[in-house]
């Protein structure tokens, strides 16, 4: 037995009694490194939300109120023209501290100095370190954090019914790029093929337009010029072959006229039915898709691989924090619910972006909830084969944040789009036409906003 | 000598009842219908902060060049035009339906005010289910027919159609609108005399001569009226058409409310929205004219 001195036994004494705050200490590093996310004043907080499962952000806004004696107000407003209505409340000096913002959106408001960047929130450093990068370049606008996030999806994920697949004898092509996937369509529908492709060409700012910018960034192509903003769509381009390929699958029939006035509902019903064998839908539907109560197709939808072209676009949002004037104490007060709600909670927990993993398979730009076990085993839940889950990674590393969304007019020009793309299809315009029109309202916007 | 006092003629006396509304209405509307003027001649802009620069008469100008307003201007016209024919059509054969239904009346009645009791926007949403294809009135009929009701059988018909889609709009507001018009042209039957009904039966009329010379003429001073309100609504319907066809497809049903909307509110363009706005209300207030030139003053001048 070897004879401990009195230095060294106080010296192991002192390590064990610290032993717990190391390990359980983390749990409260954010108090630790004088993080406090309660409220200095008695101030109300207004959080504006849009209609996606309030009840669950009611839920954790009633949690932070209670647990951190909060007085924040939670109400939703209509989705399909939450950014129309988010502006005009901020324009009409509204009570609005915290909104939800894609990134476009945020952009703007930026511009137009209606929101505060989250740059000063606590914990900002650690809350940087943990996001992805391409989560935080999407995030990011002349170097300063638009807000912290709330989510990350694919928009444009090519989801497929496996069992209309096989009775089509296509289970084995899996079309690798857009180019391949049109063909393989316009086959099937030569050889008697019908609802053969629900696509994303509906009519909300998140629908038709979009479908059309992912189409031409996946294609290796650009609207607009990162640095100079000069419109780059050319009829041999991407943006050209994409027209083209929707006037070749709309005039043969492929898709339905009332698509184009349909919302997101409509389409992700449609697929869920069980009557289409492709659809372009958001990764978080395929929760919808997989569940039995909500789908025909369930247990029977996967999603076309990343294989050597990106698929759809990162779509994602923010919860920003307004710049309308406060109480120095209530301005304090919003940022430390922002922190609170959109990173960790008192305990350390990214508790709320942790939810919205594990029950609704929306991303996180945060590693933390991203390469927890509890998310890798709440995705596979709703995913039908094992290696499905780091199939979606991959196509959510390549999913690409568009040009336009770092320009203040990119919503205008989203409105455009949705009107022009529709006569575009509904009166078979010629591709040339529509590619000048849609240049030369780049180079009106970007006159009018004084950019390039 | 016995003092007369001068009696107000109907116009004056109208204009007396009038005045409190007229003046309330005029201390409501001054204000934004003077901002609204002032808008129209600026260009606006939030960037950089909230300036407004003098523009002349260039929104106008830029409205009466614009493709989109002209397009809009014409699917106006149609929808409105479909909206007061079926309005007033569908509701005077429910007041005729109604006035004959004896004991049933009030049941009938209960029913036919319903749609006029559905807000717009469940309206909106209703229609559209009931219009498309996989949800649709349509398809569920043909189907029940031909027995093909599985998802590999079944045929999908839709009643969305860039030709049609103003046509089911206008339909869908006039289903909106003619409970109304039933009810208050109800009231008007109600007054004809059975009389006049039994000496068109000893005069051997027809069903469609009592129709025309016996119901109709008393009825047209409420027709005139209502198909003005009924001119008037379908001018400035928006939350219909938002929900069920949000302008589509592509641009289809985007009359000059869902346009100015869409101006106004997604690309804050205060400045052409206010412009076109005020076209707006030309048309309305140059087609209730043209309705009161045309048949209201016959009827006040027989």
């Amino acid at each position: 037995m070897t004879n401990i001195d009195r230095r060294t036994l106080l010296k192991v004494m002192g390590a064990t009694s610290l032993t717990p705050l190391v390990i359980g200490g983390s749990a409260n590093r954010a108090l630790a490194e004088g993080v406090e996310l309660k409220p200095t004043s008695t101030e109300t907080v207004y959080f504006r939300g849009w209609p996606f499962k309030p009840e669950v952000v009611a839920d954790n806004v009633n949690r932070y109120n209670s647990e951190e004696g909060g007085h924040v107000d939670y109400q939703t407003v209509t989705h399909g023209d939450y950014p129309t209505l988010m502006e005009k409340s901020l324009i009409a000096g509204d009570k609005l501290d915290i909104i939800y913002g894609n990134p476009p959106t945020a952009v703007r408001f930026l511009e137009a100095g209606w929101i505060a960047p989250a740059d000063d929130v606590p914990n900002i450093e650690q809350i940087k370190a943990d996001m992805y990068d391409n989560a935080r370049n999407a995030f990011t606008y002349k170097d300063k954090l638009l807000g912290l996030s709330y989510f990350l999806a694919i928009r444009g994920l090519v989801v497929v019914n496996t069992e209309k697949q096989k009775e089509l004898g296509v289970d084995g092509a899996q079309p690798k790029n857009w180019d391949e996937f049109y063909a393989q369509l316009l086959d099937l529908a030569k050889k008697g093929g019908k609802d053969l492709y629900m696509p994303h060409w509906f009519n909300e700012f998140y629908g038709i337009s979009w479908a059309f910018i992912w189409e031409v960034i996946n294609r290796g192509g650009a609207q607009i010029d990162p640095k100079t903003f000069a419109p780059q769509l050319t009829v041999d381009g991407a943006g050209g072959k994409t027209l083209a390929a929707w006037k070749a699958i709309y005039n043969a029939g492929l898709v339905k006229e009332e698509v184009l006035s349909f919302n997101e509902a409509a389409i992700v019903d449609a697929f869920s039915s069980g009557r289409y064998l492709y659809s372009t839908q958001a990764s978080y539907n395929l929760a919808v898709f997989n569940d039995p109560a909500k789908s025909k197709v369930a247990g029977k939808t996967r999603f076309l691989p990343y294989q050597g072209q990106s698929w759809g676009l990162l779509d994602s949002a923010m919860y920003i924090k307004s710049a309308r004037k406060r109480s120095a104490a209530l301005d304090v007060d919003v940022g430390r619910f922002q922190s609170w709600y959109g990173y960790k909670d008192q305990t350390g927990k990214v508790a709320v972006g942790q939810r919205w993993a594990e029950n609704s398979m929306l991303f996180s730009a945060y590693k933390t909830v991203m390469e927890s076990e509890t998310t890798k085993a709440a995705f596979k839940k709703n995913l039908v084969a094992d290696g499905d889950f780091d199939a979606l990674l991959a196509v959510n590393a390549k999913a690409p944040h568009p040009d336009t969304w770092k320009t203040v007019y990119a919503e205008e020009y989203n409105t455009y789009l949705r009107n022009r793309l529709g006569q575009f299809l509904r009166n078979d315009e010629a591709v040339e036409k529509v590619i000048g029109d849609i240049n030369a309202q780049l180079a009106s916007l970007n006159k009018k906003y004084k950019l390039g | 000598m016995k003092k007369y006092r001068r009696e107000l003629s109907n116009g004056q006396f109208a204009l007396l009842l009038s005045v409190p509304v007229i003046a309330f209405l005029v201390m409501v509307m001054i204000y934004p219908m003077g901002y609204a003027i002032w808008l129209s001649f600026q260009e606006v802009s939030f960037f950089g902060g909230f300036r407004t620069s003098y523009a002349g008469f260039a929104n106008y100008q830029e409205a009466l060049l614009s493709r989109d307003f002209w397009w809009s201007t014409l699917v106006t016209v149609r929808f409105v035009l479909l909206s007061v024919v079926l309005s007033i059509g569908i509701g005077l054969a429910l007041a005729m339906l109604m006035d004959r239904a004896g004991k049933w009346r009030s049941l009938l009645g209960t029913i036919i005010i319903l749609p006029w009791s559905v807000s717009l926007y469940g309206a909106g949403v209703m229609w559209a289910y009931l219009a498309r294809g996989q949800t649709g009135v349509a398809s569920s009929l043909v189907n029940l027919i031909l027995g093909t009701n599985t998802a590999e059988t079944a045929t999908e018909i839709s009643l969305i159609s860039g030709r049609h889609i103003v046509d089911l709009l206008a339909l869908g507001n006039a289903w909106n609108i003619a409970p109304l018009v039933a009810f208050f042209l109800l009231a008007s039957l109600k007054t004809i005399p059975s009389r006049l009904y039994d000496l068109a039966g000893l005069d051997q009329l027809t069903a469609w001569e009592r129709f025309v010379h016996v119901t109709l003429p008393p009825l047209h001073y409420s027709l005139f009226v209502f198909t003005s309100i009924a001119m008037i609504l379908s001018m400035k319907q928006l939350d219909f058409i938002y929900v069920m066809s949000a302008g589509g497809p592509g641009d289809a049903s985007s009359t000059l409310t869902y346009r100015l909307y869409e101006l106004a509110f997604r690309q804050s363009n205060y400045g052409l929205s206010a412009a076109m706005s005020f076209y707006l209300l030309f048309l309305t207030i140059g087609s209730a004219l043209a309705l009161h030139v045309l048949w209201g003053r016959k009827l006040e001048n027989p």
